[in-house]
């Protein structure tokens, strides 16, 4: 809530999102399904170490990530930290 | 032949692929045969997803445990905070039949239920209680014994096993022939979840600290079994760098300094891919091999 | 008496802890929603007489609290539950007087600048998530009765 708005309403709650050091992780787990990214650089160099280029897990796998969502939204986590699907933002 | 899940986590796989691919290669050696958890995702973080929603937490961890549970072996951690997210919240859901049966009915639209059939197991705990530190050091190719290492288990192993873990990954590095230092503070954190509250406080009381007490002690690389604790450990040391301090304390994985030790080129387990380089112990590491 | 050995408190290892502040993180995000680690109601420090060691001040629940006989409201704004033994501040009553941060032995009681009253640990209503969530497990929930005889078996 911005100063202005401070003086215009004083008895108005300012709205608490989440602390920010946890935003970024939970924003990777919502839309990857994991905490960090794998950057194309990493890709290639997991192919030149002779592994997979992306692991079998929610990187590759469109359904558990669909899964993980559903979960999510059941349990309504998404809405508890005024998490945005259609922006892709914290709305806070 | 031992059958296990491996579960990866997030960290492994799109941090530190070298860890990933050198314990796949020490595998067969130690008759370890892995399968991947397919559709696994974040197990979630302990230190994020259970301080804000508990209930999330266990059904997501349920789900990763049901998911292994249909392959039948018990699971392989390669990190600590997800053996801790998938140990705490099986040992949580075994001891509360109420609670299991909430939790399963958020997991059946995907047709998966907890059952409890498959035990959670750090890779240290595995490779002491079922492979056997002897069998580390039959296979021992390469003589490591002119490198000093600092061994660093990271907070979690301290849980696993009522503290015996801490032992098994001492007893494994001895067991590689490598010199190990006593620095004096094994037992203290690296600083990653301080991370959250203070960047500054983080590194400078704890990262710092150490690695001063790691120089002290003629220590030329440090082990650690986590990687939270590697990514911290390395985060710090380039941190520090830009203030002109500098530790030239290259951090490596368990699983890489067994593969070194079991005869793999540097090269092949991708050491050269660390953000701290090892090029003054290549040297003697080629000269070795 | 005997009701009031099965009561719950923590206990604290300094054997165990590593010092990871996690606790301390857990804390703040439970009672103020953000991270903070000045807010939270338990410490972490270096312990003076041992540099490599680790000391925990953390709220006893005390049998019979301090806090609560400095408390000069009428009725106390500090209150003992008999059945749990928690012993927590009501932010209502409580006028600000700091008189429990100054008689409380390890100062646990202390005053938020933002609520202008005091504060304390209220167990997280019988949870102890600090305990719950603690890394090494250093922190542990366990009854009076053997809290005391741990203390009996460190000190001799």
């Amino acid at each position: 809530m911005s100063r202005a708005e401070t003086k215009k309403y004083p008895l108005r709650k300012e709205v608490k999102g989440l602390p920010r050091q946890f935003k970024s992780p939970l924003k990777n787990i919502f839309m990857l399904g994991h905490v960090p990214r794998l950057s194309g650089f990493l890709q290639r160099t997991r192919a030149k170490l002779g592994l997979e280029k992306k692991p079998p897990t929610a990187y590759s796998n469109e359904k558990a990530l669909n899964e993980l969502r559903k979960i999510i939204s059941d349990l309504e986590l998404d809405s508890r930290v005024l998490w945005d699907w259609k922006r892709k933002r914290f709305k806070y | 032949m031992l059958k296990y899940s491996l579960f990866l986590g997030c960290y492994i796989p799109s941090m530190q692929p070298f860890a990933e691919i050198a314990f796949r290669k020490i595998a067969p050696q130690l008759d370890l045969e892995l399968k991947d958890i397919e559709g696994a995702t974040c197990c979630p973080v302990p230190e994020i997803v259970r301080l804000i929603d508990h209930d999330t937490w266990l059904v997501v961890a349920a789900r990763n445990l049901a998911l292994a549970e249909e392959l039948g072996n018990d699971i392989l951690v390669m990190c600590n905070g997800c053996w801790e997210t998938l140990h705490e919240a099986r040992s949580e859901l075994l001891h509360d039949e109420k609670l299991r049966e909430q939790i399963n009915s958020f997991l059946k639209f995907s047709g998966k239920s907890f059952k409890g059939t498959v035990k959670v197991k750090h890779y240290s705990q595995v490779l002491a209680e079922d492979v056997g530190v002897e069998r580390i050091r039959e296979n021992v190719k390469v003589d490591l014994s002119n490198i000093n290492v600092a061994v660093h288990p990271g907070c979690k192993l301290y849980k696993c096993e009522e503290g015996n873990a801490v032992k098994y990954m001492v007893e494994i590095v001895e067991a590689l022939g490598v010199n190990i230092v006593d620095y004096g503070i094994m037992r203290v954190c690296c600083g990653y979840p301080l991370m959250l509250a203070s960047v500054d406080k983080a590194i400078h009381e704890r990262t710092k600290w150490k690695l001063d007490a790691m120089k002290k002690a003629g220590a030329e690389m440090i082990v650690v079994a986590c990687p939270a604790c590697y990514d911290q450990f390395e985060k710090a040391e380039l941190a520090l760098k830009d203030e002109g301090l500098e530790y030239n304390l290259p951090v490596i994985h368990l699983s890489e300094l067994i593969a070194l030790a079991f005869g793999f080129s540097p090269k092949e387990i991708g050491l050269d891919l660390h953000g701290v380089p090892f090029n003054h112990i290549f040297k003697e590491l080629e000269d070795v091999l | 008496m005997s009701r009031e050995e099965d009561q719950k408190v923590l206990v604290y290892d300094p054997n165990v802890c590593s010092g990871c502040l996690y606790c301390m993180v857990v804390c703040s995000y439970t009672h103020y929603g953000e991270v903070n680690l000045e807010k939270a109601h338990l410490e972490v420090l270096r312990d003076p007489f041992n540099e490599n060691r680790f000391i925990n001040v953390h709220c006893a629940h005390c049998q019979d609290p301090f806090c609560q006989a400095a408390c000069p409201v009428e009725p106390k704004a500090i209150e003992k539950d008999p059945e749990t033994g928690f012993v927590t501040i009501n932010p209502i009553l409580c006028i600000g007087c700091k008189s429990c941060n100054f008689a409380c032995p390890i100062s646990i009681p202390h005053f938020d600048d933002y609520l202008k009253v005091s504060v304390k640990c209220d167990a997280c209503k019988g949870d102890f998530l600090c305990a719950k969530y603690c890394s090494t497990g250093a922190l542990k929930i366990v009854t009076r009765r053997e809290a005391l005889e741990r203390v009996k078996y460190e000190s001799s």
